[in-house]
């Protein structure tokens, strides 16, 4: 057997360790919330999903659109459509849901969609299954 | 990460030195009794009997293990990693099955250059199946 097959396998070695490093690197960086590129890459799909959840908050039925108060669970079933927040830790989840329903409430308010209302999500549940 | 890294120093210190250790013993025991005026030259007097081979072969066992132990995130660098340790695994299996069963001595330079390569290769191996990331952790 000739030793470029040895030279071979050993340059084989070493690019595995390249791209095992370099899937930790991601593996590492997907988790670490911190990191700007991330999060500029969420905050521009949040972007996207505000609009989105506004186009639809106008089409809603009406006791909806007369509650102020958004519950966390509905915008974790929004924001489960992105895969990397469903990847989250939930004390981070929460984190982002709870800076997303306070922007989220003041452009509502903007749009006098907001009518004052103690509607809870459970009750929202009681009236959309009473329908 | 980090417990990857503590698994990384565990199987580091704690299998590999210590696997190398008895092929280090006997080269200060080979240099102390002898006094050879080149220690190179006993090194590669004692690797010519292909004994790093098996410790390359044990190294690579190691990382086909952990690389098939749990489901990792990337299949494609599963394959990659996990077909380069086969492959090495053979090769050096094959080399040690000839060198240890042949007739005709091997060069002993051609064996220390492969024994050291596989070495390497198997080191780069196992380190990286430890990093790739897994579906669990």
């Amino acid at each position: 057997m000739d030793s470029k097959i040895i030279w071979l396998v050993f340059i084989w070695s070493i690019l595995s360790l390249l791209i095992a490093s370099i899937a930790r690197f991601r593996e590492t960086e997907q988790n670490n919330f911190i990191n700007s590129r991330i999060l500029n890459r969420i905050k521009s799909s949040f972007h996207f999903l505000k609009q989105k959840t506004i186009e639809r908050a106008i089409e809603l039925p009406e006791y909806i659109k007369n509650v102020s108060f958004i519950s966390t669970y509905n915008f974790r079933n929004i924001l489960s459509f992105l895969p990397f927040i469903q990847k989250m830790p939930l004390s981070k989840q929460n984190r982002f849901v709870k800076a997303f329903i306070y922007d989220y409430d003041n452009r509502i308010s903007r749009h006098n969609y907001v009518v004052n209302s103690s509607l809870t999500f459970k009750k929202i549940k009681r009236v959309k299954n009473e329908q | 990460m980090r417990i990857v890294l503590r698994n990384i120093f565990i199987w580091l210190f704690f299998s590999f030195l210590l696997s190398i250790l008895p092929l280090a013993t006997s080269i200060i025991k080979i240099y102390s009794v002898n006094h050879p005026a080149n220690i190179y030259l006993v090194i590669k007097d004692i690797i010519s009997h292909g004994e790093l081979l098996i410790i390359t072969i044990a190294s690579l066992g190691i990382a086909i293990g952990e690389l098939y132990k749990e489901e990792p995130k990337w299949k494609l660098f599963q394959i990659v990693i996990g077909g380069g340790a086969f492959i090495s695994f053979f090769i050096a299996t094959y080399f040690f099955t000839d060198i240890s069963s042949s007739t005709t001595p091997y060069d002993k330079n051609f064996i220390y250059d492969i024994s050291v390569l596989l070495l390497l290769a198997s080191v780069f191996f196992t380190i990286s199946s430890f990093i790739i990331p897994k579906k669990n952790n």
